[in-house]
């Protein structure tokens, strides 16, 4: 008689176990598509076994926990790759930006305009034709048409590039303030994992499917180190520049937050410079003190000798008012032409005599001549060399930087089948389980039928 | 190996993705014909690029310069050429004087070259545009000025130009000075005072005068015949400089082709690649992605 109930028991304990893992399955169904999700599974056991006078006898099938299938090993790795693609991404649109900030084309046709090279090209022609026609108003209004479509097109190019370098500078503060949300939701996700696990250590596993989102979300614009606390709770750090740990997050705890100094990012308590090597941050701080101002710096030693060169081709003599460009002017920003100058006011030569074309060629010259810096010029080689030198220099870090994103997203893509191989919900796997589970639900019920009758057959049949 | 179903899709929306993009690329290379459209997708072909570009059109406006110093070297030229035509005509009038003639042929004879004296006198002070052509560099005012007496007629002439010549740059080494030099300018000077002189001594049947303003109008012949024939050399170095910058241009309009053109049968039959790919791709991962056990399940 106690068998059959103890079966009827344990047939009861198998069907919660059965529609436990049902239930398990069906939540790694919904969610196959949410790529932060680690598939669950139920871990069957005994609560255990009794000596009884019929031997032993087990206290019935049970779901002892849902564990979740993570490899905290390629977690960790996936955030460093995160790290490295949010930088090398970050430096890949700064770059972009930054090329469509110089507006430089490249085409095929031999006359295209547009850009510096076509304008300072344009320019020295418009030279070479006041040589050609000294006396030509027509001839000396379109040189100085020229020369003021060359200073404004470099004023443009630089504001353009200033204007890329503040971008980055908003969008670095607005990461910032992102990565002091997310620790902030992570420091808060500790709380309740904490919480939750104080008995049963593993089991809130959708709160650190959550905090894994977040600390893969924080990785891509600032990668930290976490380091398990043992209690379900984690902590961040970051390295300062002697690769000293600075504790962003401490369990529970937000350690001071991170702030960004305008040239860097600052963080802990109390405020340590923080060393990056990866991350959107990285990237973007990257970009706009290196390549960006690299080239914002190239374009003013361009301008400041072009306009030296210039003014002294033009005005050998030095005379104070009688330059061709500002002599104040000495940058991309603030190059422009001499106050005054007009058509009948251009020099063309140096005798004063209406014809004389010396100082139109001399201009018109410098577009061909090579500067050194070993002779005390500003940049070596023509000013169109440098240019697009400079040009290529931009080209080649985009290059660079494109190249480097596509390889590091294969590689964090890689990373990341890898860890869905163990973490990943299978469409088929699930519905193969669910089935499975389905007919051990089925074959317990059957049991539970049998007993069923076994008892009605014992408690209305016998003894009539 | 377990393969997760978002692993599948992710996998099948890169590669999509993957030959989509190549697809789009290849489509705008064909299109276009250009390898490429921003510097980034070839850095030193971009730096060739664009020094190859400045070349030319640097090589466009020696082109230009060119046909400036044409302009000024033909018009120079007819200038030339009627001033030779004044000092044959005053040459032949200096012989018919110095040969028996009655006063009122000499007569005759003087106005003539009266008339030359003027005729020349415009001639030297010709304009091209705006330019004084005989001036030198002093382009913006008359070459030449002559005194006159109360009846008008000319009796001394004056070089107001320079002894400068402007020289037109061709290439970055070569330049040419298409207009008059400053000797033949002079020698203009010296043809107008040379025709007062044989007008004065036609006038006054001075025998000595016309004879030296005979002898004077020879020598003066031969800076003008220099002088053409110094122009026709200047346009023939205009003509082989305009012939060899042509020259110049084309091959690196070639090369400008070589670093930019796309191979187009290359590009169309790795377009052709491509789109097949693109093609495949959508129809396997259709029919991946639209099965699974849940199909052959109840």
């Amino acid at each position: 008689m106690s068998g059959l109930f103890t079966t009827l028991n344990s047939t009861t304990m198998a069907l919660n176990a059965h529609s436990r893992a049902i239930e398990t399955s069906g939540r790694n169904l919904a969610n196959v598509n949410n790529p932060n999700y680690a598939r669950q599974r139920v871990l069957y056991g005994d609560r255990g076994t009794v000596e009884t006078a019929q031997g032993v006898q087990s206290f019935g099938l049970e779901v002892l926990a849902v564990q979740q299938m993570r490899d905290q090993l390629l977690d960790r790795q996936l955030l460093r790759e995160i790290g490295l693609s949010g930088s090398f991404e970050a430096q890949e649109q700064a770059l972009q930006r930054a090329q469509a900030g110089l507006g430089q084309a490249i085409s095929a046709s031999g006359t295209a305009t547009g850009g510096l090279a076509a304008s300072l090209d344009q320019f020295f022609n418009a030279f070479q034709s006041l040589a050609a026609r000294p006396t030509d108003m027509g001839t000396r209004e379109a040189l100085l048409q020229q020369a003021r479509i060359l200073t404004d097109t470099m004023r443009e190019t630089d504001t353009r590039l200033a204007q890329v370098q503040t971008d980055l500078g908003t969008e670095i503060t607005a990461d910032v303030s992102e990565v002091n949300r997310l620790i902030s939701t992570i420091a808060e996700l500790n709380t309740q994992i904490g919480r939750f696990e104080v008995n049963r250590p593993g089991v809130a596993v959708d709160l650190r499917d959550q905090r894994q989102a977040r600390l893969e979300e924080l990785a891509a614009i600032l990668p930290v180190n976490v380091t398990d606390l043992g209690n379900g709770q984690i902590s961040l750090s970051v390295k300062d520049a002697g690769n000293a740990d600075i504790v962003l997050l401490n369990g529970e705890t937000v350690n001071g937050s991170v702030a960004f100094t305008g040239t860097g990012l600052t963080g802990g308590s109390p405020a340590t410079a923080i060393a990056l090597s990866s991350g959107a941050i990285h990237g973007a701080l990257a970009v706009r003190d290196g390549a960006v101002q690299t080239l914002r710096d190239s374009l003013d030693t361009f301008a400041e000798q072009l306009v030296t060169a210039v003014n002294a081709a033009y005005n050998p003599s030095s005379t104070a008012g009688a330059d061709f460009f500002d002599p104040a002017g000495l940058t991309a920003a603030t190059i422009s032409l001499e106050s005054g100058l007009t058509g009948a006011t251009l020099v063309t030569g140096s005798s004063g005599a209406a014809g004389d074309n010396s100082i139109a060629i001399a201009v018109a010259q410098l577009a061909t001549r090579s500067f050194s810096t070993g002779s005390g010029d500003l940049i070596d080689g023509t000013l169109g060399q440098f240019y697009s030198r400079s040009v290529s220099d931009l080209a080649q870090a985009l290059s660079t930087a494109t190249a480097r994103a596509e390889d590091q997203d294969k590689i964090q893509q890689l990373v990341r089948n890898q860890r869905d191989t163990v973490s990943g919900v299978s469409l088929d796997e699930e519905m193969a389980d669910l089935v499975k589970f389905q007919r051990a639900f089925q074959a317990s019920s059957r049991v539970f039928s049998i007993v069923d009758d076994l008892l009605e057959t014992i408690v209305t049949q016998l003894g009539r | 190996m377990r393969i997760a179903t978002n692993t599948i899709h992710d996998t099948v929306v890169r590669q999509i993705q993957l030959l989509g993009t190549q697809t789009s690329k290849l489509q705008t290379q064909v299109a276009t014909g250009q390898r490429i459209l921003s510097a980034d997708e070839d850095p030193a072909a971009s730096a060739r690029v664009l020094n190859h570009q400045s070349e030319l059109r640097r090589v466009d406006q020696f082109d230009e310069n060119a046909a400036r110093a044409i302009e000024i070297s033909q018009a120079t030229f007819a200038g030339l050429r009627d001033v030779k035509e004044i000092s044959d005509r005053a040459t032949e009038l200096a012989t018919l004087g110095r040969a028996p003639s009655g006063p009122e042929a000499l007569g005759a004879y003087s106005a003539e070259v009266n008339q030359l004296i003027e005729q020349l006198l415009q001639v030297g002070n010709t304009r091209l545009g705006n330019d004084y052509l005989f001036a030198g560099t002093a382009v913006d005012a008359p070459a030449y000025s002559a005194t006159r007496d109360a009846n008008g007629n000319v009796t001394a002439v004056t070089y107001d130009g320079n002894n400068s010549l402007a020289s037109i740059p061709l290439s970055e080494v070569a330049s040419v000075a298409p207009g008059s030099n400053p000797d033949t300018n002079l020698a203009i000077r010296d043809l107008l005072n040379q025709l007062v002189s044989l007008r004065d001594a036609l006038a006054s049947n001075d025998g000595a005068a016309l004879a030296t303003a005979q002898s004077s109008l020879i020598n003066g012949e031969n800076v003008l015949v220099t002088a053409l024939a110094a122009n026709g050399a200047v346009q023939t170095r205009i003509e082989v400089n305009r012939a060899q910058q042509q020259g110049r241009g084309d091959s690196i309009v070639e090369l400008l082709g070589r670093e930019t053109n796309v191979d187009l049968p290359d590009a169309i039959v790795r377009l052709n690649q491509a789109q097949l790919a693109y093609q495949a791709a959508l129809q396997s991962s259709a029919s991946i992605m639209k099965i699974s056990l849940l199909d052959y399940i109840r």
